[in-house]
């Protein structure tokens, strides 16, 4: 049943061996290497195809026409190398070197099926590329616990492959919450359906630096700092005092700072008060929307078998990352007391964060930034995954992305981004890299605990529509040119009695 | 060829809800055909909202017929567009159709021209913007269909860009440039310029409809305009009329009762001049600026000039706290500080300090000060 492909040559480790091969298998292939009472799998990493009589210093096209009415195809030669992934039973990687000689065989569909299919509580991201017959699939409680990554070009399935973990996690009844930067996920159409949630924040509930960032209170306003930290806190001990006045918390703050300019004593930082003010209305008139004293607390909004998504699609970057950090922080807090106090949030949730690269950008301090390191390192502990997705992973902050053990890389063409994402991530071994710029549109490198050996995977299609595709113009442009023609009907259906 | 081009007349309008500004409507329309009638024109245009809505009551109508059935009978042709207030909003007939049974020509998407003498005459309904292409469409079928004849006139009721910023459905360009004179509606204010081979002129509203087209009123003045086709580019002339009701527009800044008095009391005297020249009860817009007992102030207002007027609107408004803006530049630091030390030698010193230490001469003001106090021992 078992199919010799080659045999193991030169010098092996325990991690990689060299093979000759006589038919040629494909890059990323399972092998079998049966030695020492053990059978063992690997991965083809890498192909090299030759000949002998046909070396690189030829250069007459005669001859090579010559040498192969000759020789025929007798003394061309298959290489490649095999990553040693571990034995079939436990993974494990041997303690020994596979012998020269020893038999590679192609692994069975079913030897493959046992590998990839190991748990109930799994969700199928697509099939093997190597083999379309074994499905593939993520082992949701790794993916959340030691977060996970997706990386590709624009255009090479990023937004196919969240919605496609999306649906998985909540048909297994868990939550997912998608920053949605781009409204794309907003009317996608989900087993378990969207809770759509809008970015409002009870302008009570923001911390005062997000506040203040959303005032463009910069840091080195100390004096604006000092009078609006100083108002704040007045303001939300009287609210605590006096809950009825919760609505009205922008009023009551700029009251306070009205206050501030009769006080003898703040008479000379009188600039500084008025230009908080200042920036107090141009909150209100930037973020009126926004800000709603009426929104409920993030944690009361997130449903289970459903999948959150949160609309940012009409904010700027700034405010975006108000928003973002707010919900993180206060969902940590959530599961943290929920923990300690048995009360908050009280289910895990895996996050998903679009455009990870401007929330945690590598060269500039964010208010999400924080957050999202801080989930990071400490979310294994209260169920809280995050899932980074970027088109740009070198502008990723690097801690960020090394705190994702679990990968899904997509086609990624620019070296320095290949780089990037090696570095961080040890898993990605050189040959793998080599892979990405060939992949397809929806094939993926796969890495990390969830999927215990690195595969690389042809992602499912997402059935329901998501509109992060790409538009197809010349439809568009049809559409409008007939604009006329169907508007017309529209109109003279209306004036026809006259 | 004479043609007066004629638009908004609003017939059936009842501003602030007044019998005597719906008849003050009526009558700026018959105003407005009697003088044009003594023109002796071949043809009366009317750009679109002859009606303020698209069911006017029975006196708007009977108003409407009687004057259009008196220029028919002089032997003058009368063509009209419906507008924006006159077309119904959705499936329905124009009030015009009653006119049309009269003999009056009414031009629409289905009849958009008519030709009198070697005079092409286009027209549409008022187009609402989400058919903007459809309006696009007709201009542009009527524009090749308006080829080959003589003189050409385009009856529009349309915002443009150019002159309505936010609600149009038309930019300049959007107009075919063929004809020798565009009669425009729907912008209330009056207008003539130079296009494609011709002129395009809004002829405005016959009475002031809102209170921002009083002052145009009073710098172009209200009616229709007369329109000589003959000479190769058309020549536009003004047919006013001066049955228009007077506007005072007020700001009536106050901080007492008797200031507030007396500046009632010009406002009467100019009230009384308005009233003598037109013979017609001026309407008063007051905008009242002061902290004041508003309705104190009301009730002196209204007992004071209510017979004298039609009507009055009052808007009150808190006293604005006032800023004052100071240029850096005109600040002189010396003569301040002379105010403060009044002591010329002292003010030198002081002033020669600021100098040296607003740049920084810290070694110098050392030097200096030691030397100030050396002189002062």
């Amino acid at each position: 049943m078992s199919e010799i492909i080659g045999y193991i040559i030169g010098e092996a480790t325990t991690t990689r061996a060299l093979f000759i091969s006589k038919t040629i298998p494909k890059v990323g292939e399972y092998v079998l290497l049966k030695y020492d009472n053990k059978v063992v799998l690997g991965m083809v990493e890498n192909l090299v195809r030759g000949s002998i009589s046909l070396g690189d210093e030829i250069n007459d096209t005669r001859i090579v026409e010559k040498i192969s009415k000759l020789e025929g195809t007798k003394d061309h030669y298959i290489r490649g190398r095999i990553r040693i992934l571990g034995d079939v039973e436990h993974l494990r990687i041997p303690r020994t070197p596979p012998p020269p000689a020893t038999a590679v065989e192609r692994a069975s569909t079913d030897v493959l099926k046992k590998i990839f299919n190991p748990t109930d509580k799994g969700i199928r991201i697509g099939v093997l590329i190597s083999n379309p017959e074994v499905p593939v699939y993520l082992d949701v409680n790794k993916m959340v616990t030691r977060h996970l990554a997706i990386l590709a070009i624009t255009g090479a399935g990023k937004s196919n492959t969240v919605a496609v973990i999306a649906d998985g996690i909540t048909r297994l009844g868990g939550a997912v919450l998608i920053f949605d930067m781009h409204s794309e996920y907003v009317d996608a159409n989900f087993t378990g359906g969207v809770n759509l949630l809008l970015p409002r924040i009870n302008p009570l509930n923001l911390h005062v630096t997000e506040l203040m960032k959303l005032m463009r209170i910069g840091s080195e306003a100390y004096k604006q700092e000092y009078y609006f930290r100083k108002a704040h806190s007045k303001v939300k001990s009287d609210v605590i005092k006096n809950p009825s006045l919760s609505t009205k918390v922008l009023e009551m703050l700029e009251e306070e700072l009205r206050g501030f300019l009769d006080i003898e004593d703040y008479k000379r930082d009188r600039h500084s008060i008025l230009s908080i003010i200042n920036k107090l209305d141009s909150l209100k008139e930037h973020y009126g929307e926004i800000l709603d004293p009426l929104a409920p607390p993030v944690t009361y909004q997130l449903k289970l078998s459903r999948v959150n998504v949160l609309d940012l699609g009409s904010l700027d970057e700034e405010a975006a990352d108000v928003i973002v950090s707010h919900y993180l922080r206060t969902i940590l807090f959530g599961r943290k007391r929920y923990k300690t106090e048995g009360r908050g949030l009280n289910f895990p949730v895996f996050m998903v964060l679009e455009e990870a690269h401007i929330l945690a950008p590598r060269d500039r301090e964010t208010l999400s930034k924080y957050w999202i390191s801080r989930i990071a390192r400490e979310g294994r502990k209260f169920g809280l995954g995050l899932c980074l997705v970027s088109q740009r992973p070198k502008a990723l902050d690097s801690d960020t992305l090394s705190q994702a053990n679990n990968l899904i890389v997509l086609r990624l063409v620019e070296p320095s981004d290949q780089r990037y994402v090696q570095q961080a991530s040890e898993t990605l071994s050189e040959d793998l890299v080599e892979q990405l710029p060939a992949l397809n549109i929806g094939e993926a490198v796969i890495l990390g605990l969830m999927v215990k050996v690195p595969a690389i995977v042809k992602v499912d299609l997402f059935k329901g529509k998501i509109s992060g595709g790409d538009i197809d113009v010349v439809s568009e442009w049809y559409k409008a040119m007939n604009r006329e023609g169907v508007l017309r009907e529209e109109y003279e259906e209306i004036t026809e009695e006259w | 060829m004479l043609l007066v081009h004629v638009s908004d007349t609003h017939l059936g309008y009842r501003q602030y809800n007044l019998e005597e500004r719906e008849q003050d409507f009526y009558e700026a329309f018959h105003r407005v055909i009697e003088n044009a009638m003594t023109e002796h024109p071949d043809l009366i245009l009317h750009s679109g909202d002859l009606f303020d809505s698209s069911r006017p009551t029975p006196r708007a109508l009977l108003e409407a017929a009687r004057i259009i059935k008196k220029v028919l009978e002089r032997g003058i042709k009368v063509v009209l567009i419906p507008g924006s207030h006159d077309m119904p909003k959705r499936k329905g007939i124009p009030p015009h159709a009653i006119l049309e049974e009269l003999g009056a020509i009414v031009l629409r998407s289905s009849r958009p021209y008519v030709v009198i003498g070697d005079v092409f005459i286009g027209g549409l309904e008022y187009i609402p913007k989400v058919f903007r292409e459809v309006l696009l469409g007709k201009l542009r079928e009527l524009s090749k269909k308006a080829e080959g004849y003589n003189r050409r006139i385009l009856l529009l009721h349309q915002g443009i860009e150019q002159f309505l910023k936010f609600e149009h459905e038309l930019v300049l360009n959007d107009i075919p440039e063929n004809f020798h004179y565009y009669a425009l509606g729907h912008i209330h204010k009056r207008l003539v310029m130079d296009y494609g081979i011709g002129k395009m002129a809004y002829s405005g509203s016959t009475e002031v409809f809102s209170r921002d087209e009083y002052e145009d009123y009073l710098r172009n003045g209200k009616g229709a305009f007369l329109v000589d086709l003959s000479s190769e580019i058309p020549e536009v002339q003004k047919i006013d009329i001066d049955c228009i009701r007077p506007h005072l527009i007020k700001e009536i800044e106050v901080s007492s009762i008797t200031e507030f008095i007396r500046k009632i009391e010009n406002i009467k005297d100019e009230v009384t001049k308005l009233y003598n020249s037109s013979r017609k009860k001026p309407i008063l817009h007051s905008r009242i600026i002061g902290d004041m007992d508003w309705q104190q102030l009301r009730r002196i207002l209204v007992e004071r000039l209510s017979d004298l007027l039609l009507t009055v609107r009052i808007e009150t408004l808190p006293k604005e706290v006032e800023h004052q803006e100071i240029r850096t530049e005109t600040i002189n630091i010396k003569e301040l500080m002379y105010k403060r030390l009044k002591d010329k030698k002292k003010t030198e010193l002081a002033y020669t300090l600021f100098n040296l230490l607003s740049c920084g001469e810290i070694e110098a003001a050392h030097k200096l000060i030691e030397k100030a106090l050396e002189g002062e021992a």
